[in-house]
């Protein structure tokens, strides 16, 4: 049987070519991704598409080559064994240092290129511990710092993300090892004596969320900030001390200062006996004698031990007596507090309202009702006129409200029916005022 | 007419020496006389005080110019004279800026406290030209500069150089400088022995 060929010449080879070019590019595509992504089957996938397209490449050259030596009677591989041994050399020559050239860029680019092993090499160079995990706590990179911190603390290995951060939750540790925290960062001593911080980062790779777990040596700062805090507590009780010998040595200074009246005065009545022996020797008119008399008497009595000073003690006695000589009679109902800060915000309220009332309200009684326990409440009000218009807080209103606030108490002033300052403020206060 | 005095002083002998003035002299009256400062504005807000004879430091640690100056806030028509034996620079400089009429130094008498009064309550403010002089260690106040002064204050409050530093917008280096000058020109030992007599002497009273 005669075969029937396709003519050299016809157009229509364009449809074959084209179509092995297409599969054969196909292929390349397919080989090329499976290596990319580092897929099992890549080597597999890559013999099969290279088999493929030998076999088809033979396919069309035996054809093709029939087609020649029919209508030509020319083999098509002819031209090649016609070739002289020298172009034969050549071209295996070339063929060779192709190769040699191929080969050495490969073996660079292995050499240059980020592949995942490199990746994991840099991160186990690393101090501080990192673990890469998905929401579900798999996995994805973890480094040696990290697993021998985690073995170091929990005495177990590191199998899912998640648990790191639950541990650090419920300080579920080794013996020998401790969890703190220094403001919201967990920190864990390990029995060796090195302290570690972790924290937790959330980032996104393509569209999965990635928790990040960083874990970073901080012994030295740990170690350094409770140097710093002993020499701070160190400091305050210095300055506490210096405070107390300043306040003795306003005192010694007062009590010099009156050591020096009085060695004044005794001078004074050194001159003063003086005189009376020159009265009882040489005499003197009355005025005189007066002069002596008082001279002395008044010298006596700044001599005088317990010489009644004027009342400086209690800051709540202090203000009703003071209170009660201006005309006003400051009546109170409940307990007044004793604890320092409490006690300053109410008797400097007591203060204002008495000032208040001597001056505004024109009125005799200012009552003061306190009430509560842990959060102590004071109504300050008087029977004097109402204010005429707003009351403006300003001068003490206004330095009361800054103090109230300040040892987390509230003031509210009311005007109808009666003038009225209420004051709440909290029996322990932790801080100073 | 008599003008009505309230005397405001913790120590039993001057104060009554005050009242000894105001005794004696037919121009005043004594409203009252109380051992703090604390309570000299409810005195005077019963409107029976045209005069205030106020002490600066006080054994309950109220600060007379405070006092001072809630009366001159509150009640511009009171005089207020500051009397004291401090020597402290800032005393003045306090008094002044609260808008004291007068000042007065207990124990450097240069014109009798009843004149300053009678020349107060006419409308004029008298005011020495500076503190009295007063020795700590080798030096006088007179021979420091304010700026030591400063920081002889803040080093007898208990504060560190950088605290210093802050509070009177100086490097560290600059605070040293002065401290170091400062235990020059006195010939004391130390800080501590700087701050002590500071306020020993009056020069730099903190908290005031």
């Amino acid at each position: 049987m005669i075969k029937t060929y396709l003519p050299l010449d016809s157009p229509l080879w364009a449809i074959p070519l084209t179509a092995s070019f297409v599969l054969f590019m196909i292929s390349v595509g397919l080989a090329a991704f499976n290596i990319r992504y580092r897929r099992k089957s890549r080597y597999l996938v890559t013999a099969v598409m290279m088999l493929l397209s030998y076999m088809m490449f033979q396919i069309m050259v035996l054809y093709i080559s029939d087609i020649i030596v029919t209508q030509t009677m020319r083999r098509f591989t002819s031209a090649v064994a016609e070739l002289s041994w020298q172009q034969g050399l050549l071209m295996f020559t070339v063929y060779v240092i192709a190769d040699l050239i191929l080969y050495k860029d490969a073996l660079d680019f292995r050499d240059r290129t980020i592949v995942p092993m490199s990746i994991k090499e840099a991160v186990d160079s690393l101090e501080s511990g990192l673990c890469f995990y998905r929401s579900d706590g798999m996995i994805v990179l973890k480094n040696r710092a990290m697993e021998e911190l985690f073995y170091k603390a929990t005495g177990t290995v590191l199998r899912t993300g998640l648990e790191f951060p639950e541990r650090l939750k419920t300080g579920e540790l080794a013996p020998g090892c401790r969890l703190s925290h220094a403001g919201d960062i967990p920190l864990v001593t390990l029995a060796d004596g090195t302290v570690w911080a972790g924290r937790v980062d959330r980032i996104v790779i393509g569209k999965t969320n990635i928790s990040m777990l960083i874990a970073d040596d901080v012994t030295e700062v740990y170690t350094k900030t409770l140097v710093l805090e002993r020499a701070n507590e160190e400091l305050d009780r210095l300055h506490s001390d210096l405070l107390r010998i300043n306040s003795e040595i306003v005192s010694s200074t007062i009590q010099r200062e009156i050591l020096n009246a009085r060695l004044r005065i005794h001078d004074e009545f050194g001159s003063a006996l003086l005189s009376i022996r020159k009265y009882l020797t040489a005499g003197g008119t009355e005025e005189e004698l007066r002069d002596i008399e008082k001279g002395l008497s008044l010298n006596i009595s700044f001599l005088r031990e317990g010489y009644p000073a004027p009342k400086t003690g209690d800051d709540y006695g202090l203000l009703i007596d003071t209170g009660r000589t201006l005309g006003v009679e400051v009546s109170v109902t409940g307990e007044l507090p004793e604890e320092e800060i409490p006690k300053k915000v109410i008797s400097t309220a007591m203060h204002e309202c008495l000032t208040n009332t001597i001056r505004h309200a024109g009125g005799d009684i200012l009552s003061v009702s306190v009430t509560g326990d842990r959060i102590i409440t004071a109504v300050f009000t008087n029977n004097g006129s109402q204010p005429k218009g707003p009351v403006s807080e300003t001068g003490g209103l206004r330095s009361l409200r800054a103090l109230t606030e300040k040892a987390g108490g509230t003031m509210t002033v009311e005007t109808e029916p009666a003038f009225t300052v209420t004051i709440t403020v909290p029996r322990e206060v932790s801080y100073v005022v | 007419m008599s003008y009505r005095v309230l005397i405001a002083e913790d120590q039993a002998m001057p104060r009554m020496v005050f009242e000894n003035i105001v005794g004696t002299s037919e121009n005043y009256t004594l409203t009252a006389s109380v051992g703090t400062a604390k309570i000299a504005d409810v005195w005077c807000a019963s409107g029976k005080v045209d005069l205030v004879l106020m002490d600066v430091v006080m054994e309950d640690g109220y600060s007379g110019l405070d006092a001072a100056e809630r009366i001159k806030r509150s009640y511009p028509g009171i005089k207020v004279i500051i009397v004291t034996s401090m020597p402290d620079q800032l005393f003045l400089e306090r008094a002044r800026a609260i808008g004291v009429d007068s000042f007065w130094y207990k124990e450097v008498q240069e014109r009798p406290l009843l004149e300053l009064m009678d020349r107060t309550m006419a409308g004029e403010h008298i005011y020495p030209d500076r503190p009295p002089e007063a020795f700590i260690g080798d030096a006088t106040n007179y021979q420091l500069t304010d700026r030591e002064i400063d920081v002889l204050r803040a080093l007898a409050e208990g504060l560190t150089d950088k605290e210093i530093a802050d509070r009177l917008f100086l490097s560290v280096t600059t605070v040293r400088y002065h401290v170091n000058n400062l235990i020059t020109k006195t010939g004391l030992p130390t800080r501590t022995s700087l701050a002590v007599n500071a306020v020993r002497s009056g020069i730099a009273i903190p908290g005031v």
